[in-house]
């Protein structure tokens, strides 16, 4: 009997799992026009001495110095226009800062984080197998906080031995100035983002959040 | 008066009225040091009264301007000998007991440590031109014990003597593992004051700072890619950097499925650490994949080269342009039923299994073409300084246009049946080299019993141009960087282009551009 419950628990480990939609706790979420078939992140931007839009963009060509389609929307009503930018180091937008850069927002998991090993015959491209590799298996609330000054919960997400935890971060982004967060996930319908205004964040207190 | 007691009282009558002691440091009586005071400001920024002032250490350049032996005043025999004691930081080898390099010979001989070491410091008073009746001034100088010759300089004034130490002669801090800091080498610089006047005493000198300078190659630092780890670089790295003298560490491992970005800040810190292990301010790196893109966001985001200079980078078939097979698996795994009417395209969807660890989120999306177009908008470039160089492979060996089962060695396990091998690799080859962009549509269908099905068409669109050569992994074309210099492609798949060959040719080059002078 207890072999049998063992069975089955290890084979949950390896076939059970849910990710739920994340929900934003305020915030503007925006739906991301004709981004179904988008496989890229989109790339968010401001434009310097604007800091009340983010400009999206959803697909960038090989271009360099040619403009690109992207939707400005405006923080404060969520209202999105279609525009043309250019991007780069001298084109007047700026690219939004990767929280895993800055320190802040993080992703935090309330609830259990376990590595669990997983059996692979080959690793590709790094090479070498077969053997075991530990696979991220989160279970619990993971949310989306702000650290600095205050702690604010942005975002919360329900996940039951999920492996997106990294991947979480890697979608969450803030403005240079540290006052807009926007935080992107992907359904079936297409990407989403949803922005948080903080506030005016101090040079100092954003060093010190770094 | 004897020559002694005369300068007691010139020095004494120098003191009272306020002048610098070693301003005041004429030894011989019939040359009046109060008619001819010689009274130099400090420079600004040392401790010392010389006009010359010491250069900022460097790891390859270390400086003492206070302590033993510095700062002393016009110092006679009696005081001395002076004993300074010159403190080097950095590790450029294996040492022996005493802290002399191991093989020295053999670090010269590779051209990895200069045969010498310059050491400067600037003396005063040296009067090498004596006066009538006593002997000329004689300052005898050794290095750890080594006799060196002796100073130069003349009455009254500063002069910057310079000697060239055989490098075998010099104690370098023992390595020490990443994470720690070597513990710097102690040298001694002995002088003997005045050698010729014993028992008399006659000249007095002194020192106001010293300098070694020497050269050495930067350690080599070797960055892994996508879904591995450091043993990425095992055997043939491994194998010939442990069979070479130069520092080098693959002791690296970032998140082997993070983020570009989020690597870049993992790697600043690592490589800060790694070098201080070495008490190097300089590095090269040779980036496999991916790491070649972390390497650029630790370039554009971290990078302070007043921390740590980035000499030079390698990257072995980095997809800074991205790579089609990630486009293929990012929208196979996100959408729903995917197919393709394009028969590589489906076996790329067919054969993602889950007993195979592949790439996962986020690295895999970082290097789809689209977020790499856009990596390359926003850091097109590399810091200016740092010389960039790219490599590119095609497992293609016997140009056939198919790729065979020996093909595929060191990337594909061996025991996998040859054609299942042959047809990995084929598929891999062609949807590479024959596919630029997919187009992904979602739709609906009606189902076979009841209801209707979605599914998500993933085909080309549009195809490339020319045919792209590539690794299996990534074209030769993405393995250029828009800002790289392309210095060839070799014939390899993405994991077997790792050679002991392409490591000499890498060793070679640093050595040629940034020779140990």
């Amino acid at each position: 009997m207890l072999a049998a419950v063992a069975s089955i628990a290890v084979v949950g480990c390896y076939v059970a799992h849910f990710d739920g939609e994340p929900r934003p706790l305020g915030g503007l979420v925006v739906a991301l026009p004709d981004t179904a078939g988008t496989v890229t992140q989109p790339t968010l931007l401001q434009r310097r001495g604007e800091p009340t839009a983010v400009y999206v963009v959803t697909a960038v060509r090989e271009d360099p110095g040619g403009l690109v389609d992207a939707t400005r929307i405006d923080v404060g009503n969520g209202a999105r226009s279609p525009v043309q930018i250019a991007i780069g180091p001298d084109s007047g937008y700026v690219p939004f800062l990767a929280a895993e850069v800055t320190g802040s927002p993080v992703v935090e998991l309330r609830g259990v984080s376990i590595p669990r090993p997983t059996f692979h015959l080959f690793r590709f491209p790094g090479g070498g197998g077969p053997g075991i590799h530990l696979v991220d298996s989160s279970t619990g609330i993971v949310q989306v906080a702000t650290a600095r000054p205050s702690r604010r919960v942005l975002v919360t997400k329900t996940v039951l031995n999920s492996s997106t935890v990294g991947e979480m971060r890697s979608r969450l982004w803030s403005d240079p100035a540290g006052r807009v967060v926007a935080f992107l996930w992907r359904r079936p319908s297409g990407w989403s983002v949803c922005l948080f205004s903080l506030g005016t964040q101090t040079a100092a207190q954003r060093t010190e959040s770094l | 008066m004897t020559w002694r007691l005369a300068r007691h009282v010139l020095a004494s009558t120098s003191l009272l009225l306020g002048f610098a002691q070693v301003g005041l440091a004429q030894d011989v009586p019939n040359r009046s040091a109060l008619a001819h005071p010689v009274a130099f400001a400090a420079a600004a920024g040392h401790v010392g009264s010389s006009p010359f002032s010491p250069p900022e250490e460097d790891d390859t350049l270390f400086v003492v301007d206070q302590g033993s032996g510095l700062d002393t005043g016009c110092t006679f025999r009696s005081g001395g000998p002076l004993s300074i004691h010159l403190l080097i930081k950095r590790v450029v080898g294996p040492v022996t007991s005493d802290g002399t390099l191991r093989d020295a010979a053999a670090l010269v001989a590779q051209g990895l440590v200069s045969a010498k070491m310059h050491l400067f410091f600037p003396a005063f008073d040296i009067d090498v031109n004596g006066a009538p009746g006593v002997p000329p001034e004689s300052d005898r100088i050794s290095f750890n014990g080594h006799d060196l010759g002796t100073l130069t300089g003349d009455n009254g004034i500063w002069k910057l003597n310079q000697f060239d130490v055989p490098v075998e002669w010099v104690k370098f801090p023992a390595p020490v593992p990443a994470g720690s800091t070597p513990t710097a080498a102690d040298n001694l610089i002995q002088i003997n004051v005045d050698e010729l006047s014993a028992p008399e005493e006659n000249w007095c000198m002194a020192v106001d700072w010293a300098q070694a300078e020497f050269g050495a190659v930067a350690p080599i630092f070797l960055v892994h890619g996508t879904n591995a780890q450091s043993d990425t670089w095992q055997p043939h790295f491994t194998t010939f950097f442990g069979s070479q003298l130069a520092l080098w560490s693959n002791d690296i491992n970032l998140a082997a499925n993070g983020s570009i970005l989020g690597n870049g800040q993992l790697l600043a810190n690592r490589l800060t650490q790694l070098a201080a292990s070495f008490g190097a301010k300089k590095c090269h790196i040779i980036a496999h994949s991916k790491g070649g893109l972390d390497t650029r966001a630790y370039l554009n985001n971290q990078y302070d080269p007043t921390q740590l200079k980035v000499l030079s980078v390698y990257t072995l078939s980095s997809p800074h342009h991205g790579t089609i097979e990630s486009d293929i698996i990012v929208a196979k795994r996100t959408h729903t039923n995917p197919e393709s009417t394009n028969a590589d395209i489906k076996y790329l969807i067919d054969h993602d299994y889950s007993f195979v660890s592949t790439p996962q989120e986020p690295a895999i999306g970082d290097q789809t073409t689209g977020s790499m177009a856009a990596f390359n908008a926003l850091y097109p470039a590399v810091p200016g300084a740092v010389r960039f160089y790219n490599y590119g492979a095609d497992a293609d060996l016997n140009n056939n246009g198919t790729i065979q089962a020996n093909e595929t060695a060191e990337l594909l396990p061996s025991f996998l049946p040859n054609s299942s091998l042959a047809a990995a690799g084929t598929a891999m080859y062609r949807a590479l080299g024959s596919v630029a962009a997919i187009k992904v549509t979602v739709g609906t269908r009606p189902g076979r019993l009841w209801g209707t099905n979605t599914f998500t068409s993933i085909e080309v669109a549009p195809a490339n141009g020319p045919f792209q050569l590539n690794d299996l992994v990534v074209t030769e074309t993405s393995a250029h960087s828009p800002s790289g210099t392309y210095v060839g492609s070799r014939d390899a798949n993405h994991s077997s282009m790792k050679t002991e060959a392409l490591a000499r040719e890498i060793l070679d080059r640093i050595k040629a551009e940034f020779p140990a002078q």
